[in-house]
């Protein structure tokens, strides 16, 4: 057991918190497109500088490093209250478990490089946590083209989709199949005929949910990711990865959250008395509580193994770290973020969407009971 | 950065498992009031655990922090009676570092002489020349030291002293008078050494109740597999099941918290090893309590027994929280170090 960095480790920490303090933008505009093309300003010159991919396979436009990489540039760009990174790690390796060399080749660089935006389709008004009851219809059908899925049927909570160009789109292909064995996974672009994205305004004002509708859109079977029928799995490993705090750059993001606030105490924007001092205390105790656990956790992957049920723990516990964080964020902030409606209030709806998006805590409690605790299926 | 347990850290949790269970607390009618706590002291001795991470030239086991972390989680997992962390840690890391002699510390590490340490009332920290204090884990011990005004180390005997009616049943605390002009065994401590000690203590305090939570956990989970209502078993109810889901994550996150600041006792300097320990013991108190609580709620009517072993773990838990500060208390010392003022 050593938590300190190796040489190389520490290197990269010294170049990329120096390269932060040049590069991060001190904040992001208010208005939101022109705040969406900040953040993806962001990202892009993360990916140019190298800071991007850290852990991906060199072969497909990543860096190659330990997984605990991954946590360290977490940790570094919430010290320094920088935008979070890029998350895409669910989508990416994805296509790097499951996809063809052919379809590899095509889509990792332009997502690797922040320059193709992706959206993920899975949620659809029938299908929340019941995620084996999605409807959305793909029916194979030959084409002048070639054979080609059309596709019928209503995706919903679909993030960023009002900017992406392709999505990954779970379907239900196989008619006779059990709910599980029936789905597959296929790589959508966007801007097929009879695909309709309808922007859902989120509770904080964001554009950032849609509703995707699907009306005889029609899809090359070739762009299939992985089986027939494979779909659920494909599913579920990904669905590991989106649960990864280090993964999607969550943990970075309810850092900056912390490392903000107290910096307003240390200057004393923000006045705070022995109660609120303890409460940011207790708050620091708990991110580094998940810190320390995503270092560990990182640790665990040295072997090149993915994320299993366990990932849930740590959904579960960053969860109720930014939910924590974004209570105290408000306690101490008092009354200006009510007057004045701003990121405060943004942060706050984030930390309860936290609990329902990418399998409700409900859901990752099910799974940390039944399939890390062995307790009986009811 | 390698997070996990090293194949020789892993060697030493399983010798440290096999003694748990060896000295395993499998029923309540052994232990006070009806019994004494056992001293299971020889065994402590021949493993080597007693002085474990002291450094070799003084004869110690030269294990770190994070070695004798593993060893008193897994002591307290099983609600082992062996006063490890009092005798076999805190007591003659307190001496070493005050400056006891050769002979003194050679007659500690045969088993001959057996020394623990003397909290403040408050339980949060040493106790002081001219006060009140307790002997904490003192089962069997002679002696247990303390700080006098200038935190030089004094050994108060412990021959005669009325034991305290303590919550914790698996250990012995007695009440201890420091005399005011308690002859010092060595120099006074410096703020590192001091700092480092605290840490040391914060850190061995926390490993037991990662392993207070991992009994717990363990117990209540293998409870409600078995226990049917219903016709059917009460752990495959989701309202039980997110219970014990809610304590893994609690469990898991305190294990992270711990092992980080026993490896920060020996490896980063003074100020930030006492900072990491404040973490990991807030954190594990707070969940430690909740953990504790969820087994009590899991197993239901029989935790409130005294035949069944809940309310030992529930009592070792009280007692591990309030020693060197509950959750609360390096709250307000966190605070302190990282916002400045007080």
């Amino acid at each position: 057991m050593d938590f300190r960095d190796s040489p190389d480790e520490a290197e990269f920490r010294a170049r990329l918190r120096a390269w932060i303090l040049e590069n991060a933008p001190a904040s992001l505009p208010v208005e939101e497109g022109a705040r969406v093309r900040a953040l993806n300003e962001w990202h892009r010159a993360l990916y140019i500088a190298g800071l991007t991919a850290l852990t991906f396979p060199v072969e497909y436009g990543g860096r190659g490093l330990p997984s605990v990489y991954d946590a360290i540039l977490n940790d570094e760009i919430g010290a320094a209250g920088a935008p979070p990174p890029p998350a895409m790690a669910h989508l990416t390796n994805a296509i790097r478990l499951f996809g063809t060399e052919e379809q590899k080749q095509q889509h990792l660089p332009g997502m690797l490089s922040c320059e193709v935006h992706w959206c993920q389709g899975f949620s659809e008004p029938n299908a929340g946590s019941d995620l084996a009851g999605i409807r959305t219809r793909g029916a194979l059908v030959d084409t002048s083209a070639g054979p080609a899925y059309r596709i019928d049927g209503q995706k919903i909570w679909t993030s960023e989709a009002v900017w992406a160009s392709w999505c990954m789109l779970l379907l239900r292909t196989e008619h006779d199949a059990p709910a599980h064995k029936g789905l597959s996974m296929l790589l959508l672009p966007m801007d097929t005929p009879g695909v309709d994205c309808r922007e859902i305004v989120t509770a904080y004002g964001t554009r950032e949910f849609a509703e995707v509708f699907f009306d005889g859109a029609l899809v090359p079977a070739a762009n299939l990711l992985g089986a027939p029928g494979q779909g659920w799995a494909i599913a579920m490993q990904l669905l590991g990865y989106e649960r990864g705090p280090a993964d999607v750059g969550w943990v970075a993001r309810l850092a900056r959250t912390l490392t903000v606030l107290e910096e307003d105490v240390r200057s004393g924007r923000v006045t705070a008395g022995p109660v609120e001092r303890r409460a940011l205390a207790e708050a620091w105790v708990a991110l580094r509580a998940l810190q320390i656990h995503i270092q560990r956790t990182m640790s665990g992957r040295a072997d090149g193994s993915t994320p299993g049920p366990e990932g849930s723990i740590d959904k579960l516990l960053v969860t109720e770290v930014e939910q924590l964080i974004g209570h105290v964020n408000l306690d101490l902030r008092g009354a200006a973020p009510i007057i004045q409606d701003g990121d405060d209030i943004a942060a706050y709806f984030w930390s309860r969407a936290q609990s329902i998006f990418g399998g409700t805590r409900q859901i990752q409690r099910n799974i940390v009971a039944q399939r890390v605790l062995g307790l009986p299926r009811g | 950065m390698d997070v996990s347990i090293r194949p020789d850290q892993q060697l030493l949790v399983d010798t440290a498992s096999r003694l748990a269970t060896a000295l395993a607390t499998t029923t309540t009618a052994g232990l006070p009031p009806a019994g004494d706590v056992s001293e299971a002291w020889r065994p402590l001795i021949e493993t080597g655990f007693v002085g474990l991470h002291l450094p070799e030239r003084v004869g110690g086991g030269a294990g770190s922090g994070v070695d004798v972390a593993l060893v008193a989680q897994q002591l307290a997992r099983s609600i082992s009676t062996a006063p490890f962390l009092g005798q076999g840690v805190l007591g003659p890391g307190l001496l070493v570092a005050g400056g006891g002699d050769g002979d003194e510390l050679a007659a500690v590490l045969a088993g001959e002489r057996r020394v623990t340490v003397a909290l403040d009332a408050s339980l949060r920290g040493l106790a002081r020349a001219g006060s009140a204090g307790v002997a904490f884990d003192a089962a069997g011990a002679h002696v247990a030291l303390a700080l006098d005004r200038r935190g030089a180390v004094v050994a108060v005997d412990l021959q005669d002293t009325p034991a305290h009616r303590s919550v914790d049943i698996t250990r012995v605390l007695r009440a201890v008078d420091v005399p005011p002009d308690a002859a010092a065994i060595g120099p006074p401590l410096g703020p590192d050494s001091t700092a480092r000690f605290e840490a040391l203590a914060l850190s061995v305090l926390a490993a037991d109740l990662v392993g207070v939570m991992e009994g717990a956990l363990d117990a209540a989970v293998a409870y409600v597999r078995d226990r049917v209502q219903f016709g059917v078993p009460v752990g495959s109810f989701q309202a039980v099941q997110h219970l014990a889901a809610d304590a893994k994550v609690a469990l898991e996150a305190s294990r992270g918290s711990m092992w980080h600041a026993a490896w920060a006792a020996d490896e980063l300097d003074a100020a930030d090893a006492l900072l990491a320990a404040r973490q990991a013991k807030a954190y594990c108190s707070s969940a430690a309590r909740t953990v504790v609580e969820t087994m009590v709620q899991m197993l239901g009517g029989i935790a409130i027994t005294w035949e069944e072993l809940a309310h030992v773990r529930v009592r070792r838990a009280m007692l591990d929280r309030v020693c060197f500060g509950d959750e609360h208390a390096q709250y307000d010392a966190i605070a302190s170090a990282r916002l400045g003022g007080s």
